[in-house]
């Protein structure tokens, strides 16, 4: 599940708490920008990626309105795209020369454009790249490429969530703490005529699911693809022979490639077994799921849990660099950092101040189970890292999966789909 | 009367032409030449040749996506040719309320195609209404993968385009029912004509002409098909993407920020292609008459130089 999605989910749910408690966007802007030269005057524009509703507008005008008042005669024109189809639009923004003087990109979207040199580089051209977070910063640092191109601005990660009401029926009496053990309880399930899983593991995923049993596994090494590995051939196996008794839904298979597909799943109380973003409970079950929420039981991610970080970069052809460079940093330092993330429950701030004190940003749970997967989320964040590799698109994500499903459904075997989709990417790399 | 001046028609015509050009003609010629280059987005771009046509013949994505939309035209045609006529003859009686009957038919042809694609995903998922009706009458132990299996995936895009597009012919059917007088019926019921008979020698070729038309117009739509097979596969195009179509697959290559443009275009131009084959076909059908009349004057032509050279001779 992508952090967009989590953060429309969030939008979704916004609440009137949320709106009384976002006041701590209109701090004093007393840091003095570190970008080199030239004058923090002038228009600019900053993009934010589906933000703009009732919990979050109020808190990006206060920023902007204390930016402009601390910087006279500079003026932020705060734009928002809808969470459907960004990637387009920043392509479409790029190729015409209209990107965005500051704009938010995850770390994939960065680093196409600061490979066509679209993007500024921040090591050269900021004083404070040093006050983030270490795995934020090397989010934007690229093989290949100098430099480092995004503020980290606010981290996620992942975390698993059981219905324990068809476990129970089952006979899974407790929520598997292993891929392992889902596994096996997914296959006890099964026996029963209950489907546990919703969606097929990806090269991704893989990494998560094979560091759990102990081994390593990775996408991309030293200029090659190298996500087949017996490991991962074994791994699909399971979940063919899992297909075949009933363990794994249909819509996993007709879904490969689609994000959210297990979610929907989930939430429709037909499968026992998601994986979803920190703030799932409160921001997702509790709105569309009301009555499932009894039910579900939060563990933490296996193996080595996904990092999701989002940035705030800058464009190279910014005609007010100073000024851009200004509120991109303004916008990320700590104080607005912990402004944001008190509205944005479950994900975490970008630089090292502001991670320094949890409960300045915590926002208090709704639900009981939302402050276990609070408190889960807080405990694997050192833990958590990105998985993938910027070479590693999204199509070619897409693609394995597809061959992944085909492998789970028992047309191809494991190996070929991993090798069909390890040389499809090596294909597409570039 | 003032005489208008002579730019006065092009000056009326120029909008309409640069709206052609502009969004129909450029983005056409733009294919055409990214066809032929390793275009992706913000990179540069240079000229590659027939690469992207070779590439195509290797691509088993390309063939599976041939093959669907070639599924596709060959089911949907004469279902669509067909059932609507069927339909259009049951509603041009006149019986009371018949009005009711034709407008129930036409309402799948307003509904968005997006919405009813999701309705009939709700339908035919493994937990949908389909499932659990099979399941209900102990039919089935578990779920048919209508949405996960490539033919049966296929076969629902199919049935959904069937449906929504029945209402639809069944009007350009029923104009041109409205013409077709009773006396031609009439007089075959006199020679003894049968219901059977007097549909395939009287109405059938009553309605050649929107016949012709529809099985156009249906050929070509169900060569781009796209919206159907996108969202019962929620965009994945089934496992594998085997049941992508063409319009799928280049959407799916050629957008994003890694996407292959002049691949995408090269699969587009191919498209073109195969959707003139079969207007080809309709146009040398429907001008029938012209050609025998060309291809007979020709012969006559040529019948009078022989005759006039062996005049010369003798």
């Amino acid at each position: 599940m992508t952090v967009r999605r989590i953060i429309a989910a969030a939008a979704v749910a916004s609440t009137a708490l949320a709106l009384a408690a976002c006041t701590g966007g209109g701090t004093e802007a007393q840091s003095a920008p570190s970008g080199s030269g030239g004058d923090i005057t002038g228009d600019i524009t900053f993009q934010t990626w589906s933000l703009k509703n009732d919990k979050f507008t109020p808190y990006f005008e206060a920023v902007v309105a204390a930016f402009e008042k601390a910087h006279p005669g500079a003026k932020v024109n705060w734009i928002d795209q809808p969470a459907e189809g960004y990637e387009d639009k920043v392509l479409q923004q790029a190729e015409s020369g209209e990107l965005p003087d500051v704009v938010n990109l995850p770390p994939e979207y960065a680093y196409s454009l600061a490979s066509a040199g679209q993007l500024t580089d921040l090591k050269s051209a900021s004083k404070v790249l040093g006050d983030y977070v270490d795995g934020g910063v090397a989010a934007y640092t690229y093989d290949g490429l100098d430099g480092s191109y995004g503020f980290p601005w606010y981290l996620g990660t992942e975390l698993n969530y059981w219905n324990k009401s068809l476990l129970a029926k089952g006979g899974v009496t407790e929520a598997p703490k292993t891929f392992q053990d889902a596994l096996d309880a997914a296959e006890k399930l099964a026996a029963q005529g209950i489907q546990t899983i919703s969606d097929v593991p990806s090269p991704k995923s893989l990494q998560s699911m094979v560091t759990d049993g102990g081994g390593t596994q990775e996408v991309f090494k030293d200029g090659k693809f190298v996500f087949n590995t017996p490991q991962a051939e074994a791994i699909i196996e399971r979940y063919a022979a899992l297909y075949k008794e009933g363990a794994i839904s249909p819509e996993a298979l007709a879904n490969a490639g689609t994000a959210n597909a297990n979610v929907n799943n989930f939430n429709k109380g037909t499968v026992a077994w998601t994986t979803a973003g920190p703030n799932y409970i409160d921001k997702d079950v509790a709105v569309n799921a009301p009555t499932l929420l009894p039910d579900v039981e939060v563990t933490h991610g296996f193996g080595t849990p996904p990092l999701f970080v989002q940035g705030i970069s800058v464009s190279s052809k910014s005609k007010n660099a100073a000024t851009a460079m200004a509120f991109a940093e303004f916008v990320t330092n700590t104080e607005n950092q912990i402004a944001f993330v008190k509205l944005a429950a479950g994900f975490y701030p970008g630089t090292k101040a502001a991670n320094s004190d949890a409960s300045a940003f915590a926002e208090t749970a709704q639900n009981p189970e939302q402050q276990v997967a609070t408190d889960l989320a807080a405990s694997q964040m050192n833990d958590a890292r990105m998985l993938g590799a910027p070479q590693y698109t999204e199509a070619m994500e897409t693609y394995a999966k597809q061959q992944i499903a085909l492998a789970v459904k028992g047309e191809i075997s494991a190996k070929e789909a991993l090798d069909k989709s390890v040389e499809y990417a090596q294909q597409n790399l570039g | 009367m003032r005489r208008q001046r002579w730019y006065t028609p092009y000056l009326l015509v120029l909008p309409g032409v640069v709206w052609v050009f502009g969004f129909a003609l450029w983005p056409f010629l733009n294919t055409v030449v990214l066809a032929f280059t390793d275009a992706r987005p913000l990179r540069p771009v240079s000229f590659v040749g027939l690469a992207n046509f070779q590439k195509l013949f290797d691509d088993e994505r390309f063939v599976y996506a041939v093959t669907t939309s070639l599924v596709y035209v060959l089911v949907c045609v004469p279902l669509l040719t067909f059932l609507p006529l069927l339909l259009a003859l049951l509603v041009h009686a006149k019986i009371p309320a018949i009005g009711f009957f034709r407008t129930t038919f036409y309402f799948p042809v307003i509904a968005s195609a997006v919405v009813v694609a999701i309705v009939w995903e709700f339908l035919f998922s493994g937990s949908g209404t389909v499932n659990a009706g099979l399941k209900f009458f102990g039919l089935v132990d578990r779920p048919v993968e209508f949405l996960s299996d490539r033919w049966l995936l296929i076969g629902c895009a199919i049935g959904l385009t069937v449906w929504k597009g029945l209402g639809y012919y069944m009007v350009v059917y029923l104009a041109a029912l409205g013409n077709l007088g009773r006396e031609l019926h009439e007089a075959a019921a006199m020679d003894g004509a049968g219901r059977w008979r007097r549909f395939w020698s009287v109405t059938v070729p009553g309605v050649r002409g929107p016949m012709m038309l529809v099985s156009v117009l249906v050929c070509v739509a169900a060569m781009r098909i796209f919206t159907e097979l996108y969202v019962l596969s929620n965009g994945s195009g089934g496992p594998g993407g085997r049941a992508m179509s063409m319009v799928m697959l280049i959407q799916s290559m050629g957008k994003g920020l890694n996407g292959q443009v002049g691949y995408a275009s090269a699969i587009s131009l191919v498209l073109f292609v195969m959707t003139l084959v079969p207007l080809a076909v309709v146009g040398v059908v429907n001008n029938q008459d012209l050609i025998r009349e060309g291809a007979a004057e020709r012969r006559m032509r040529r019948a009078a130089r022989q005759v006039t050279r062996t005049e010369a001779a003798a």
